[in-house]
Order: structure tokens, then sequence, then C-alpha cells
């Protein structure tokens, strides 16, 4: 399972990181190189594609279907309207709407966990706002930046907030690299909060948090070139400098690296193109740790307690199997394993960390493996229809969703199965079983994935503007129902727990979001939120 | 279906005989009627205050409200009230035939006013399209009065939005709420409590979304609004009452739905039908569930292009197309939709249509537009289940002249239509030259049809006709010219030596001798 979106991935595919939708990130072209330094750090370029030199394939861009914007929490969902400047609390049930006023151009917005409220960074009025929610008022504190942000998280005990410029967007006033940590509680108190500025290199793509007993401690930036390590008692502190941590050559570059990390564990692990091993920050000792390896990775997983972290190394079609900490002082705790029947390009972790998906966009046979990680054995999905583009495993590991990629130049001499060959679709396979079944979306591609309880919903958003669509996979039965939709989506998630809804938003100029029972079959669909917030009743 | 309303302003002599003075006068007589009341055809002119009014058997009668600054009138089941304006504004209602007048005073001077179906509720408000020169220097726009006839109570209604003036008012069928619709607002308010809900139609970058159409439902808990720059039924839910009063905007989208073309009242409260265009000229119609449930949406599309929908009463959906609306030269398409098992069929008439159909149970009659090239003037169309399908049967007339106006007799299932026949030969007294420019050389002939047999009977009057309708157990013909000259023909005996000619209704009394039979 995949803890933090690398965002330069999501960039490159054109698909909208977490919260920072609202400001599209430009996409890095590694299509049109003429020599090898057009391409990023540890490419070459071959026929005007930027390509692995290990094994001479273009680069593997993970596609991470769950992306979400508004923000369900247990009682509301939260999203943003970044037009009238307000935050709409909605409620699952009925859909009434209720308006929060922030300051103007709120761009991102993260939910504070284990409440109902979330940190808005409103880029134009250059502020943070905690908006909050109970069934009786909503409430809004806010505090003043100094500096346009477009993108915020929040320390997982809802401290602290960190808003920052994700890499691919222009800082404000060109002052690259800087931070502001805010701190929430301070906030919620009513105190007279001022965000500590903090100076963290250049190009971040990811903000981690280090949580010992429950609290937040540190926060890492992770900039192109090193890590920013901020110990988050000591922002008070007059004349407080974090200190760095700087990234070797092969590590210092954001197009094609990875870093994961888990909430649980002091360890950011990073990935490069040019890199052949796993770099580990290790957050308690400040320092990096190398684990080589034959090859680059080119895709790095990380199970949620952070015990243990699966490489793919799609050179040498294996796999690196990290137990940590001990693979940081044993290289016995390092476990490479030969994948055979499938391309080792990609890597899908199951929520219980026991199975792997490992596939490649690049394999040339239409197949991924399941890679059981006590014993090594790969146990190889061959019966799929379809070329892959992603494979993405349910939350309770029974069933993978494969997102297939259209081939318009088949050559398939069965002019039924050439047809296939040239549509949009994905399979439902039953991992138990190996049942698949495929379902065809004609000419659109599915453009998102979301699992609830045991549905799973694909949004399909149609180029021509006719057949924008949802549909719903009951993953006991292996049966398809499809809702149409009345524009284009953009943002899809589930409700929290094991609600089988989920929310699809659209778009629309008045804001348009739909809720989804899966169970009930059954799609509600609110347009113009942004303008209910402006309707006035009462008496005449 | 609703009358055409006319409004003649012309410049004429008025000898001012029965006030005693012996100059003549000249003054701009604004009309407006005739319309049926109490089974009486009345006629308003609004510069004298002068309300006339003749039933089919009886002489004219009329009455001068005492009022220099009439603004605009409205016609109920029984009265018919004046918007007055001046020193003292106020609503001024005239019970028909007894001529009994109730006055309600108002705080301002308002322009224009609209009544509700019972006639108890009246709205004014103020249009500049309508106004006058008035008293004051300033007007607030964006105020209004809601009156109450019967209790004869009037209170004055801020509206408090960013438009500049009302455009139109819409009742709900149950009289309870009335829509007033501005430029980029809609305001709804309780009519017979204080709840008011103002709804901006400004969207975020914006675009204002100017509405075009807007229907209550029957339960009057939603309202329904067409508007620019959108595609969607834009969905109003009404809430709450009093201080409580709220509203929740939604958007009803269907995909591929590139304008949406018209609305109607749905066979229950909880839906709307519309109409919308979808490419290459085709025509999607929808059932959609006012509470934003897509998955009770239900969709059909037509190959041809329609401009409105209508429900008939055996729960089948007309669609066709009309000259009045955008997007359509009053095109020959017609399509039906049966709402039980989605049948769909479609058909073309005869040739481009006059104007909205006039619809029945399970029938609509169109009227065929002159310029259409086609020799069928009239076309009864029927929608019917049939097994495993639905039939659009189409039955056209031929009639012998141009159709001018038509009407629909729901009580006996006839279409009573005015037609342009050639005067020589046709029966009809000949004329010296008409005033008013009308050619001397046609006259009128009202023609009865009846929906089931199509069976026709017709009688030749002496005038062409403008205007035709039903009066109780009688159809009318009004002819020609601001002064109320109308013909009464007794359903039940189509012909000339039954009919009664009435001419000059406005100047009974104005002048020194009444209408009369001719």
């Amino acid at each position: 399972m995949r803890l933090q979106l690398y965002a330069s991935f999501f960039a490159a595919l054109g698909v909208g990181c977490a919260s920072d939708a609202a400001i599209p990130v430009p996409t890095p072209t590694l299509d049109n190189c003429a020599v090898d330094a057009d391409c990023p750090s540890g490419l070459l370029c071959r026929e005007a594609i930027c390509v692995s030199p290990d094994d001479g394939l273009p680069v593997e861009f993970e596609i991470d279907a769950t992306i979400s914007r508004p923000i369900a929490t247990g009682e509301n969902l939260f999203a943003l309207s970044t037009g009238s400047s307000t935050v709409l609390v909605i409620d699952p049930i009925d859909l009434a709407v209720r308006a929060v006023l922030v300051p103007r151009e709120p761009v991102a917005l993260t939910r504070i966990a284990d409440t109902e409220s979330v940190a808005v960074v409103s880029r134009a009025g250059k502020s943070l706002s905690v908006v909050g929610a109970t069934p009786d008022a909503l409430s809004r504190e806010s505090v003043a930046l100094g500096r346009a942000y477009a993108h915020v998280v929040v320390s997982p005990d809802g401290r602290y907030a960190v808003a920052y410029t994700p890499d691919g967007l222009e800082p404000d006033e060109g002052a690259e690299g800087l931070v502001a940590v805010v701190d929430l509680e301070a906030l919620a108190r009513g105190d007279d909060v001022a965000p500590a500025e903090v100076a963290a290199g250049y190009r971040h793509t990811n903000v981690f948090f280090r949580v010992e007993r429950g609290l937040a401690t540190l926060a890492v930036v992770v900039g192109k070139n090193d890590a920013t390590i901020i110990e988050l008692a000591r922002l008070a502190e007059p004349g407080y400098r974090p200190g760095r941590i700087a990234f070797p050559d092969s590590l210092a570059e954001v197009i094609g690296r990875e870093a994961v990390a888990s909430e649980a564990s002091p360890y950011v692990l990073l990935r490069a193109l040019g890199h052949p091993g796993i770099a580990v920050l290790d957050l308690d000792l400040v320092e990096l740790t190398d684990i080589p390896l034959s090859t680059s990775a080119t895709d790095l997983d990380l199970l949620t307690d952070g015990s243990f972290a699966v490489g793919a190394l799609r050179a040498t079609n294996q796999v690196a199997l990290l137990s940590l900490p001990d693979a940081l002082t044993s290289s016995a705790a390092v476990r490479v394993v030969d994948v055979d029947g499938v391309r080792a390009g990609q890597i899908e972790l199951d929520a219980n960390g026991r199975r792997a998906a490992i596939y490649s966009r690049f394999d040339e046979v239409e197949r991924f493996g399941l890679l059981d990680l006590e014993d090594a054995s790969v146990r190889v999905f061959d019966r799929l229809e379809k070329k892959l583009r992603q494979v993405t495993v349910s939350p309770d590991g029974a069933t993978a969703i494969v997102l297939h990629e259209a081939e318009p130049d088949s050559t398939a001499a069965d002019p039924y199965e050439r047809a296939v060959d040239q549509d949009e679709g994905y399979s439902i396979v039953d991992l138990d079983t190996g049942d698949v079944q495929l379902k065809r979306t004609g000419r659109i591609a599915p453009a998102s994935l979301v699992f609830s309880n045991r549905h799973a919903s694909v949004t399909l958003r149609d180029p021509d503007d006719l057949a924008h669509r949802v549909e719903t996979i009951d993953l006991d039965r292996l049966v398809v129902t499809t809702f149409a939709l009345g524009s284009a989506p953009e943002y899809t998630g589930a409700f929290a727990g094991e609600d089988s809804r989920v929310w699809v938003t659209q778009e629309h100029v008045a804001g348009r979001i739909s809720i989804l029972d899966v169970e009930a079959e059954r799609l509600r669909t609110l347009t113009g939120y942004q303008l209910n917030a402006r309707i006035e009743g009462g008496t005449q | 279906m609703p009358r055409p309303v006319s409004i003649a302003v012309l410049c004429t002599l008025v000898f001012a005989a029965c006030s005693g003075e012996d100059e003549a006068l000249t003054e701009a007589l604004v009309v407006v009627g005739p319309r049926v009341v109490a089974d009486h055809l009345v006629w308003v002119d609004q510069t004298t205050a002068r309300v006339a009014w003749v039933a089919s058997d009886t002489v004219v009668e009329s009455t001068e409200i005492d009022r220099d600054d009439v603004r605009s009138a409205v016609f109920g089941p029984e009265h018919v009230t004046l918007l007055a304006g001046g020193d003292e504004p106020a609503a001024v209602r005239v019970a028909i035939p007894g001529g009994e007048v109730d006055v309600v005073p108002l705080s301002s001077t308002f322009d224009r006013a609209f009544l509700s179906a019972s006639g108890r509720y009246l709205v004014a408000i103020h249009d500049a399209r309508f106004a006058r020169s008035s008293p004051v220097v300033a007007i607030n726009n964006n105020e209004i009065a809601i009156v109450d006839l019967d209790s004869q109570s009037a209170r004055r209604v801020a509206l408090d939005t960013e438009s500049t003036a009302p455009r139109d008012v819409v009742f709900s069928a149950d009289e309870s709420r009335a829509a007033i619709v501005l430029d980029a607002d809609v305001v709804v308010v309780d009519l017979a409590a204080d709840g008011i809900v103002r709804v901006p139609l400004k969207l975020p970058n914006g675009d204002r979304l100017a509405p075009e159409q807007v229907v209550f439902n029957a339960d009057a808990n939603y309202l329904f609004l067409r508007t620019s720059g959108t595609a969607d039924v834009v969905a109003l839910e009404l809430l709450g009452e009093g201080s409580t009063t709220s509203g929740v905007l939604n958007f009803l989208a269907v995909p591929g739905a590139e304008r949406l073309l018209d609305l109607a009242v749905a066979d229950d409260p909880a839906y709307v039908l519309a109409a919308f265009r979808a490419p290459e000229g085709r025509t999607i119609a929808a059932r959609l569930a006012a509470d934003g449930d897509v998955s009770e949406t239900r969709t059909v599309e037509l190959a041809g292009q329609a401009t409105r929908i209508a429900l008939l009463e055996n729960r089948t959906v007309l669609l066709h197309g009309s000259p009045d609306r955008i997007g359509s030269s009053g095109n020959a398409f017609v399509g039906g939709w049966d709402l039980e098992d989605d049948l769909v069929e479609q058909d073309a008439l005869a040739g481009p249509t006059m104007g909205p159909a006039a619809v029945g149970a399970g029938t609509a009659f169109f009227v065929h537009a002159a310029e259409g090239g086609s020799a069928t003037a009239l076309t009864a169309l029927a929608l019917r289940r049939e097994d495993v399908r639905l039939s659009v049967a189409l039955r056209p007339l031929v009639l012998g002249g141009n159709v001018r106006d038509y009407a629909f007799s729901s009580a006996d299932e006839r279409v009573v239509v005015g037609v342009d026949i050639l005067r020589e030969d046709s029966g009809a007294a000949p004329l010296p030259a008409r005033p008013y420019g009308e050619p001397n050389d046609t006259t009128g002939a009202l023609a009865v049809v009846d929906a089931e047999t199509l069976a026709i009977e017709s009688v030749v009057l002496d005038d062409p006709i403008v205007v035709v309708g039903v009066l109780g157990d009688h159809l009318y013909a009004v002819h020609p010219g601001a002064f109320g000259d109308v013909t009464f023909v007794p359903r039940a005996s189509i012909e000339r030596g039954a009919a009664r000619r009435v001419d000059g209704v406005l100047l009974s009394g104005l002048l020194d001798r009444t209408g009369g039979a001719r």
C-alpha cells in the first residue's frame, strides 16, 4: 500500500496530488529528449525517450488512483470552494451544506486526524485556517502566514501544520524552499499565533512527521538536495535553524525519485533511478544509510507499521525484501528474490503485508504476479485479455483491480480480440480463485479507483463530454453497475470505516459532488453548493 | 391554454360626451382584454380607467374607476383588478358582473401586477418597461407588494437582491408561494405566511444565470428553473417556514445534454420533466428526481429536434417543436414517451406549427403556420399505448383558410379555430373598406373540431377574427379593433342565425350609445 504519494510521479502523469490539485503542477516530459543531458539524472536518452540504463526501458510511473481532495471525516465531507473562498461542510446523509468563509483562494485542505476539522491553506489570502464542524456549529480560526503556500500537511497528532510549496510550483516572491509551521493547539486555544518560517532547501517533494509516544516530535522536509529535520519543540527558540542531511548526487534528483515513510517508525526510505540501492534516513540518529542493491529500484513500498519494505528491481527481475530496522545493520535482513513469470517493474503491497502484486507496464505479456512475502513464491495471473497499466489490491487483499491500457494499433487477427485490445477497460481478479472478469470501457480510460467495503468504484471521464460515469464493482460477485454522471469526474474517495458510500467531485462552475451508496445502488448529486452558501432564508 | 392578451395602443378621438364638455380630446387608449371573467368577456382601458364587460346574453355594462394612473390590469375568476398609481397607489378590484369595487391601498406606485389563479393573491412589481411618469424621482425596484384581495390587506416586501428589478412572478399551484423572477436572482415568498428565500444566481466566476423559465412542483416544495449559462435544471428545494424558511439549490444534469429547452411538471411532485438538445439535432427527454437522486433519472433519446415537453393525462409525455422557442423554427417533429414502460415513438407533422399544442387527455392539437406551405391547417395527435409499443397517431385536417387563433375546449374536447377566409361568396355581409388596416376582402370563420371524431362545424362571421375562445356554453370570436367587437356563438348551435354580435364594448357609457347586437 502506498503511504505517501510522490508528487513528481503524479505530476508526470497529469494526476493531481492529494490536496493540491487546485493548482496544477506542471507536467515534466520524458519523451522528447535529444541527448542524455536532457533526461533526469540516472536516465539515458534513446530514440527521444528517457530510459533506464539498467534495462533500456522507460520509467515505471506509478499511478495511485485512490486520490482524494474533499476530505471525508466520520461525520462530514469537507470540500473547498476556491472561487467563493469557502469551505463547504456537507452532511453525507441528507447532503445539507454549511459554508464557512475563509481567506481568499483556499487551495488545499487536510484532515486533522480524529477530529471533525480540517486545515486549509489560502493562497491569495496567505493564511492557514482550521475549520471545525459540530452538528450545531461551525468554527474557523485563521492565522496569517506572510507568504502564499499551495499545500498543507498536518502532523498525525493534530498539533502542527506545515504549509509548503510542492515541487513544480513557483514559490511566492521567488523565495525557494521556505515552509511555515503553525502550532494548531495554540490556534485552537485562541492564542495570538505566529507561524514559524523555516528555510528548508529547494524543491520540496515530501513532508513527513516523526511521532514518538503519540506526539509529533520532528517534521522532515524532503527537498531535491537534502532533507531538513525540524525539531518541533524548538521552533519557539529565537534563531532556531533546523539541521539538514545532504543527499548524495545519485539521490539529488526529484524526477523519478520516491520517498516513503511510516508514522510508526523513524525511517524515511528513498529510491532514485540513478541510485543502485535503497537509502534510509534515520530520523533518530539523523543520518543517511545506504542499503546497496545490484540495480536501482523502479518502485518502493512500505508497510504501514514501517517494519518491512519491498523494492522492485526491474533490470534483474527481482524484488528486494527489507526487514527494518535490521536491514540497516545486517545484510541478512535484506533478501533479494528472483521473480519468475512476470516483469518486476512495480510493487503493490496488500494491506496486511502478506502479499504483493508485481507487474510492469512494459511487460510484453498481459499478466501480473502475486508474491507471497513469507515463502517468496510467485503466483502468476496471466488470463488477462489486455495490456496492464496498473494493478491495485483491495484493502482486504482478496481482489485485484487491473486497469488496462488501450492498444489502438493492435494487430490481433481475431477481430473481436482486436476490438478488445483497442478498448480501454479494467479487470477484476479474485486472488484466491484466479477468476478474472473484464469490463471494457470503450474509448474512455478509467480515471480513478476507490475501494469502499466490499466494493470498488471506477470513474470514467469522457473527453467528448458525453458519457461521464462511475462504475461500481461488487467484489464478491464480480459484477459491475454503471451510474451516469452529469459532468466530468474530478476526485473520488470513500467514507471512513465500513461505510460503503463513495463521493465523486465533478467539474461544474458552481461546484458539484455526488454521493454514491454502492450497496443501495443510489447516486445523489449535489450541485451549486457554492451558490447555496449565498442563499438567505428567513422572514419577509 | 393561455389566452393571448390584446393590448392596443392607438390615438383616437374620444368625444367627451359623457363629461358634458364640447371639445374633442385626444387620448391614447391602452386596452387590455378581452379576458373571460365569471362567464363574461371583460375589457379594460387603462387610459380612462374603464372596465367593460358583456356576456353572451347580456347587454354591455361598464364602470369607470376613480383613478387617473392605471398601470396594469389582471383578470381573476370573478374579478378584474387594476393597479393604480398616483397620489394614492392602490389595487382596485372590480367584481364581475356586479361591478362592486374594493380598494386596497399600496405603499408605492407599482407598474405590473400578477394574479394567482384563484384571484386571491396579487403581486405588484416595479418594471421600467411598463413604467410611466412617476411622482417620485427614485424608486426601489427591489420592493414588491403582496396583496391578499380576499382579506383586503397588502404588505411591502423588500427583495434585497443584486438584480435591478423583477421580471416575472410565478405562483405555485396551491398558491402558498410565489417566485419573484429577477435578472439573476429568484426570491420565493410565502403568500399566507412571512417566509422568504433569496437565491442569488451568480456563479463563483461572476457569470449570472438569467432565469428563462420557472416552474413550481405540485407540492410547492421545489422550484425548477431553466436559466441561461447552464444545460442543467436548477432545482431549489424550499424548506421550513416563517423564520426558518430556507432553500437548497441543486443542478440536475443529464449526460450528453447540450442545452435545456423546456421544463414541465411531472406526474409525481418529486420529479420534473425536461427536454434537452443533444448533439446532431437529437432531443433528450428526461424525468429527473428533484432531490438529485441520479439513480432515479430516466431518459429517452429522440432523433428529432423538439423544443417543448408536456405531460398528457394518460401519463404519456409529448415532445414537439414550437416556433416561439430558441433553436426551433417551428419544426414539425413530434415524439411521445410512455412513462410506464419507457416506450418511445416519433413522427413528423405535415408542417411547422403556429404555437404550442392544445393538449387534452391523450390528444394534442397542432395548428400549422400558414407560411409552412402545407395545405394542412390542423393536426390531431393521439398517443396511445398498444401492447409493447407506443403509437403516435396523426390525423391532419385541411381548413379553407389561414388560422388566426385557436383554443381548446376541455369540457367537450373540441378545438376552436378562427380562420381567415375570402369574403366573396362566403355568406358574410358585404362591407365597405374597413378601418385599422384590415383588408376588406377577407372575413372570419369560426370552426369547431371534435377531438375524437374530427367532425367539423363552422360558421362564417362578418369580420375577420383575431381571438377565439370558450365562454360557458358559448364560443366567442373577437374582431379587429380597439373598442371591443365580438361575436358569440352557442356551442350547441354553430350557425349564423344563432350568433350574436356586440360592437364597441369599451364605448359603453363613454359615448351616448351602448353596444348592441347587429
